[in-house]
């Protein structure tokens, strides 16, 4: 918890010095954008993670690389304040980014500013995730209803982006990772009653409640394939983008798509410094409805 | 002489050149990229900026004189079309 509140606090402090590595992001953090900024720090509201991270850059070089780490609380930002009820997930991700494979380097002797792609870069991440989760199985005997399970991940994705002129920015991302199915488990709340009773005969009832997920936790290989379209018009002085996004996953013998469009709001004179922003997608005849703060909370 | 150059702002690519040197430009966060070089320079050496970004992105250069306050050279702008070139002197202050 203490922990817990010092990131909270140290990203609040040194929010200033900071800002939004890709915003332009929906309610799962996921996104096919990743922009040349040199530290991420971000907080999305809806599915309670944090980031933090750093790239790395010189502009002699075409190259780029970085780290972020991440952590989220499975239960929700409500069990950020809570304990007992803290699922914990770590990602660790690194990148390396190359960047002007098909538009002019700025240096070049002729160069054509008309030229409709002003900017391109490919990008490529490597992520390790290790989380902990409690699950609740009423079958087995009582001492081993509930069990932690510890979870290994692994994810390697690879980013296209290309700036247009007028704004446009596009984004395509195709990735595997090897998830788990924990968020799709119901949530259980149990409650361990003890009464005591003490020399006087007087009773006191103590109560342990738990948040836990309730069945097997099953480990499946993804192939995620991720697009964005971002235009930041002039008619709101640069400071809104529009995204219009597609969600692409296949595991097993099961697909889905899910078509979503975020506004976003963005900082005067950095109209790709994303300060918050909505975003909203359709997803199994739900709409899912995200908020996303570059750290306004 | 010992120069630093300093360029902030929200741009994808930034390049400064004096004296036809290309500046290597350090990221230290923030946006703020810094070199410190040795170059000759006499009053009037050319120097030239070049960035590219999303339109509406400030972006501002300034080269000091080591020991110095005063820039020796300084400006700042927004993006409007996709490319600034800017060339200008230097002035011995």
């Amino acid at each position: 918890m203490k922990t817990i509140i010092f990131i909270l606090f140290t990203l609040i402090i040194f929010q200033p010095y900071i800002n939004a590595q890709t915003g332009f992001e929906d309610a799962d953090s996921k996104s096919s954008i990743i922009l040349d900024k040199n530290g991420v720090s971000k907080f999305n509201i809806t599915d309670a993670s944090i980031k933090i991270g750093y790239l790395f850059h010189n502009s002699e070089s075409r190259y780029r690389f970085g780290f972020d780490v991440s952590g989220k609380a499975e239960n929700g930002i409500a069990s950020l304040f809570e304990n007992d009820n803290i699922a914990p997930n770590a990602n660790l991700n690194l990148t390396l980014g190359y960047q002007t494979i098909f538009s002019q380097p700025l240096d070049a002797p002729n160069l054509n500013t008309k030229y409709f792609i002003v900017d391109d870069w490919f990008t490529i991440q490597i992520g390790y995730n290790k989380a902990q989760y409690k699950l609740f199985n009423p079958l087995k005997a009582k001492e081993e209803q509930v069990q932690k399970r510890n979870f290994d991940g692994f994810n390697v994705t690879g980013y296209y982006n290309i700036l247009f002129k007028y704004n446009y920015f596009l984004g395509v991302s195709l990735g595997f990772a090897k998830l788990n199915n924990y968020q799709s488990l119901n949530e259980v709340e149990l409650i361990d009653k003890t009464i005591v009773i003490d020399e006087l005969g007087f009773q006191r009832y103590i109560n342990k409640t738990q948040k836990l997920r309730r069945g097997d936790l099953n480990i499946v290989n993804h192939i995620l394939l991720n697009f964005d379209a971002v235009w930041i018009p002039k008619f709101f002085s640069y400071r809104v983008g529009i995204d219009v996004f597609g969600r692409y996953d296949k595991f097993e013998e099961t697909d889905s798509f899910t078509p979503g469009l975020g506004i976003f709001i963005t900082q005067e004179g950095a109209p790709t410094h994303v300060i918050g922003g909505i975003s909203f997608s359709y997803k199994d005849k739900d709409l899912k409805i995200g908020l996303i703060s570059g750290f306004n909370f | 002489m010992k120069l630093t150059t300093t360029v902030t702002g929200d741009m994808t690519s930034r390049k400064v050149k004096i004296n036809n040197l290309s500046i290597k430009l350090v990221d230290l966060g923030n946006d703020i990229w810094k070199s410190t070089d040795e170059i000759d320079v006499v009053d009037g050496s050319p120097v030239e900026f070049r960035c590219k970004g999303a339109n509406g992105s400030d972006w501002t250069i300034e080269i000091k004189r080591e020991g110095i306050k005063e820039p020796l050279y300084s400006d700042s702008g927004t993006i409007e079309d996709s490319y600034v070139i800017k060339p200008g002197n230097i002035k011995i202050k």
